[in-house]
């Protein structure tokens, strides 16, 4: 499937900043399932390259904004062929032992509850098994509710809530895969409007689960599915934290600072592939 | 030589000019209050008004007030403790630049303050006064005596050099706005008084005297604190000094930027200028406009530098 | 308890011999007054390390003791060699884990004590530091048992702090004590600041074309070590930057200065991992330069240390370090481990808690003394406390027996007596390995203490390594 991607991200600094520095892992990985055509980042109409890709298999960039800054634009855009792979990431570089991620951050660290929840759920005749189940348990103790959460929402606050929104979901997720020995990364990305019903207003977020003999899966607990060719893959981390695509740092003191993003997402019909 | 470097001397000597500027208003404050026509709440008060202090609440108008206020808080920026502090602790950020006696000046004694209580404060508070110029003359003099003539020398002067322009401009327009209180008429026996203690606060009294043989007009000393070119507080020094530091920091650099004109223009209009034109336009215009020009000059100096 | 000065039967060893007729010859009364006027040169200079937010004086002395800690030559010829074996093996096991893992992959080293370690850093899988230097200062505390029984107690592979003590405890002995040093062949100390600066040069990224700049990066006034960073960065005549000073462009690394800006090839960092850049590292970092990890992966600037250096060094790890001496240089270790129980190992956890009384335990990720359980001192209170904690994350601590330190003479109120010491030397890691012959000598001041941190009592010694 091809898909056409146009990812904004707009921050509006009062007043004016004297510098902003930008990290950005806004280039979809190539992998066995996903194909990256065309495909620019831009800041404030300046375009970005990628500067190395990192252990986690991920191109990044470093951008820099001279002040005095108002305004930071930045834009994702391009087209991305993706096929069906159920889930199985393959064809990554991909330097980081996956015992790495069995590791806990403050966002991912299982209390009681999660502990007692990846018990429960985590059963199986295989670890495939289990990591299936989980990613449905999830899905299904967390209700969808945009705004019931925040950026700083850890694991253990969104399950004791039951509810959140993606970023809450891959983050109980994790925590439950982790505590019952799945080593489990976050990944962030974008997802077919036509899937989700709606234009998100973020990127969107799933993670990844290492299977013994088999590698990373993908479990997208907000669709109840594994990533299917409506995915797009960005890049990933320990958390939601460690795989924003955009990181920001400003110097300068900020009153204000507002953000805004956008995120279209659309199939492009045959007839209109680019040759 | 590293902007923040050049930064933290700038300020270094800017603080201390500040402590010592302060002590000498107060002083001045001290013996406006002992003066039979003295009208101690008015006095003090006006002292606080002329520091350029912020304050919380009220206004001081006693000595208790700013002894407070102006020498022991150590919050208040206009605050000799805060000052002291301040100079020193920029003069550590840049221990590498500074020579063994310049960082022992600062470095010695600097928390004396810290230990005085307010009641001594204000029964000692004139000895506290002359060790805080001590401490002052000593960093100086071991700027003059120690230091390398680099970059770091002429950004030590233009700082010191700057903050003392400052406080002679506001000592000024205070004098002529707050010092002299309504009802009195210009040359009046208060307003005379007042206008011998701005000499004070200066410590010009004898300079002046030997300059202009003891007339203390308004007009003369007016004239002495902001045209004068021999002394060392009157703004026109000040300026030719920043001037002249400013000048030789474009020749190490091979570079001169807008502050060079700024502070040039600025020694040619005081040059040229008759205390019968500065009367005639206002004073205080004048001093507002000096004021303003001060802010730039340092604003540019720390854009030319990367500050 | 071995006595680095007298043998047991009251006679001196011969490194000793000036020094303890010197000690004689001056007398307590006439040593605890000059020991005073060391101090006020101390104050006066400003030699001090900063405590904040506890109260009292924020800027204090290390107390210093005049009588000098000796080695003669053979003895330094001998940790000479153990220093540098132990050093190459830290850097080659830093580099084997961010690439290949052959350590792992032969069984040597436990996978998991490494991946899941919170000082393993995966941002440097797969990086290639100039040299493959990761740890370019290594600090390696020794203590000695016996009359041949050196043991490294830890390793110190990130910013090992502690030179400037050496090289300011020589020249106040030298101003202080001509008399001493004319009778002694004692090796200068005084080129450090040259030869780490040789270090760090020779280390710039191969791109860089002409003469490297290095800069010494602080967090500023306010660290603790301060006045070491900014004695190195002088003595080495090299920019001391804070973090606002530096900024990355165009995958390069930059300072501000009063010409605008300069590039920065290398750069001493005296800050921590977690703290050097907000967009790769803990983004409320204030101390960050932001970019700087991906100057850094680009080639644009060095770091000493790396990024990760400090995964060499944890306690969990030390153990290993014998095996990795076998393992990448194929020698047997010169300087022993002090033996270690893992109190993750089960069996080794019931031994460490069927023993706490004769054993000192020590928080994994723990430093400075804190957090740590003296056996034979602690009451029986603290010691089921401390049981407790251990039971609830074996992992997060290891056991050491009590060791019994060798003592040094040091000045005490009623006369000279032993006290306890250690050793940190500091082996610089560039093109070659450098070493200068000495060191920090640190001293339990207070009477049968063992602890030698400056924070909780210590103070330190002059180190003399007496040539031939």
């Amino acid at each position: 499937m091809e898909l056409a991607i146009h990812h904004l991200t707009e921050y509006l600094y009062e007043p004016p900043v004297s510098r902003v520095a930008l990290r950005l892992r806004l280039f979809p990985t190539v992998t066995a399932s996903q194909q990256v055509g065309a495909w620019t980042v831009t800041v404030n109409g300046a375009p970005v390259e990628p500067a190395f890709a990192n252990a986690y298999g991920d191109s990044e960039a470093f951008a820099h904004v001279p002040g005095p800054v108002g305004q930071i634009e930045i834009v994702a855009e391009g087209r991305v062929t993706t096929s069906e792979g159920s889930g199985i990431v393959a064809g990554m570089r991909d330097l980081v032992a996956p015992p790495t991620f069995l590791r806990c951050t403050q966002a991912t660290r299982p209390d009681e509850r999660i502990e007692a929840f990846a018990r429960e759920h985590g059963k199986g005749d295989s670890p495939l098994e289990i990591a299936h189940a989980l990613s449905h348990a999830v899905g299904a103790a967390i209700e969808h509710i945009p705004g019931s959460s925040d950026a700083a929402t850890t694991a253990a606050a969104a399950l004791e809530a039951g509810q959140g929104v993606c970023q809450d979901k891959t983050h109980v997720l994790i925590a439950a895969a982790r505590s019952v020995g799945i080593p489990a990364r976050y990944v962030a990305g974008y997802i077919n409007d036509e899937a989700s019903g709606e234009s998100a207003l973020a990127t969107h977020a799933w993670a990844e689960l290492h299977v013994e003999g088999i590698g990373w899966i993908g479990f997208d607990p907000s669709n109840e599915t594994c990533p299917t060719s409506d995915h797009v893959r960005l890049c990933s981390g320990f958390d939601a934290r460690d795989a924003a695509p955009v990181r920001g740092s400003v110097a300068g003191v900020v009153d204000e600072e507002t953000l805004r993003a956008e995120v279209r997402v659309t199939e492009v019909a045959q007839g209109q592939s680019q040759q | 030589m590293l902007s923040r470097t050049a930064e933290n001397l700038f300020w270094l000597a800017r603080y201390t000019e500040r402590a010592d500027s302060m002590a000498r208003l107060i002083a001045m404050g001290s013996r406006m209050a002992m003066l039979p026509s003295a009208q101690p709440e008015d006095d003090w008060r006006s002292v606080a008004l002329a520091s350029g202090a912020q304050f919380e609440g009220e206004v001081p108008s006693d000595v208790a007030g700013i002894v407070d206020n102006l020498i022991l808080s150590t919050e208040n920026p206009s605050s000799i403790a805060y000052c002291l502090a301040r100079a020193r602790e920029n003069g550590r950020a840049v221990r590498t630049a500074l020579t063994m006696d310049l960082w022992e000046a600062l470095n010695d004694g600097w928390r004396y303050l810290g230990g005085v209580p307010r009641a001594r404060g204000v029964q000692e508070l004139p000895a506290i006064l002359d060790w805080v110029r001590r401490y002052t003359a000593r960093v100086f003099g071991a700027i003059e005596t120690t230091l390398l003539r680099g970059p770091g020398y002429h950004f030590l002067h233009v700082g010191a050099r700057i903050e003392r322009a400052d406080m002679t401009l506001r000592l000024l327009d205070v004098k002529y706005y707050v010092l002299l209180p309504e009802t009195e008429v210009v040359g009046g026996g208060h307003d005379h008084s007042q206008w011998i203690s701005v000499l004070y606060a200066t410590s010009a009294r004898r300079a002046f005297h030997w300059s202009y043989s003891g007339d203390y007009s308004p007009w003369k000393i007016a004239d002495f604190l902001i045209l004068n070119r021999l002394f060392p507080r009157s703004v026109a020094y000040c300026y030719t000094e920043i001037s002249e530091h400013l000048d030789e920091l474009g020749r190490l650099y091979g570079q001169r930027h807008r502050c060079h004109s700024t502070a040039s223009e600025m020694v040619a209009i005081l040059e040229d200028m008759e205390m019968g034109e500065i009367f005639q336009d206002g004073l205080h215009t004048f001093i507002e406009d000096a004021i303003a020009r001060t802010n730039r000059l340092s604003g540019q100096i720390q854009s030319a530098y990367h500050f | 308890m071995f006595n680095e000065m007298s043998r047991d039967d009251g006679s001196i060893r011969a490194a000793y011999a000036q020094v303890a007729k010197w000690i004689e010859e001056t007398g307590i009364e006439r040593l605890k007054g000059r020991r005073e006027e060391a101090e006020t040169i101390f104050r006066t200079i400003g030699i001090t390390f900063a405590v904040y937010g506890e109260g009292g004086d924020p800027e204090r002395l290390i107390p210093f003791d005049l009588v000098p800690r000796v080695f003669d030559a053979t003895e330094w010829t001998r940790l000479e060699r153990g220093i540098n074996q132990r050093a190459r093996a830290l850097n080659a096991f830093i580099h084997d884990i961010y690439h290949r893992g052959e350590i792992i992959r032969a069984g040597k080293v436990p996978g998991e004590l490494v991946w899941r370690n919170s000082a393993f850093c995966p941002e440097m899988i797969g990086v290639d530091p100039p040299g493959r230097v990761y740890s370019h200062i290594v600090g390696i505390d020794i203590v000695r048992t016996g009359e041949g029984g050196f043991q490294v107690l830890e390793d110190n592979c990130r910013t090992p702090s502690g030179v400037s003590y050496m090289l300011e405890n020589r020249e106040i002995m030298m101003r202080m004590f001509p008399e001493l040093f004319r009778g002694n062949r004692v090796a200068p100390v005084d080129d450090y600041p040259g030869l780490l600066r040789k270090t760090l040069e020779e280390l710039a990224p191969p791109a860089c074309n002409r003469d490297p700049v290095a800069v010494v990066l602080t967090p500023g006034p306010y660290n603790s070590a301060y006045y070491e960073h900014s004695f190195l960065a002088d003595q080495m005549g090299l920019e001391l930057v804070e973090p606002q000073d530096l900024l990355v462009e165009d995958g390069r690394c930059w300072m501000r200065t009063t010409r605008g800006l300069r590039h920065v090839d290398v750069i001493y960092r005296r800050i921590d991992d977690d703290f050097i850049d907000p967009l790769t590292f803990r983004a409320d970092s204030m101390l960050g330069v932001p970019g700087l990890m991906s100057a850094y992966r680009s080639g644009g600037v060095t770091l000493c240390s790396a990024p990760g250096a400090g995964i060499a060094d944890d306690k969990a790890i030390y153990v290993y370090v014998p095996e990795m001496i076998r393992f990448y240089l194929g020698e047997n270790p010169i300087l022993e481990n002090v033996p270690t129980w893992q109190c993750a190992k089960a069996d080794e956890c019931k031994y460490v808690l069927e023993n706490l009384a004769d054993l000192v335990v020590k928080e994994v990720h723990g430093s400075g003394g804190y957090g740590m359980l003296i056996g034979p001192k602690a009451t029986e209170k603290e010691r089921e406390a401390y049981a407790e904690r251990i039971k609830a994350d074996p992992a997060d601590f290891i056991a050491q027996p009590t060791l019994d330190l060798s003592a040094c003479p040091t000045i005490a109120e009623d006369g000279v007596e032993p006290r306890h010491v250690d050793f940190r030397p500091f082996c610089l890691v560039g093109k070659q390995m450098r070493l200068v012959p000495g060191g920090l000598t640190r001293v339990a001041l207070r009477r049968g203490s063992l602890v030698v941190n400056s924070s909780q009592g210590g103070g330190v010694k002059d180190t003399w390594v007496l040539t031939e």
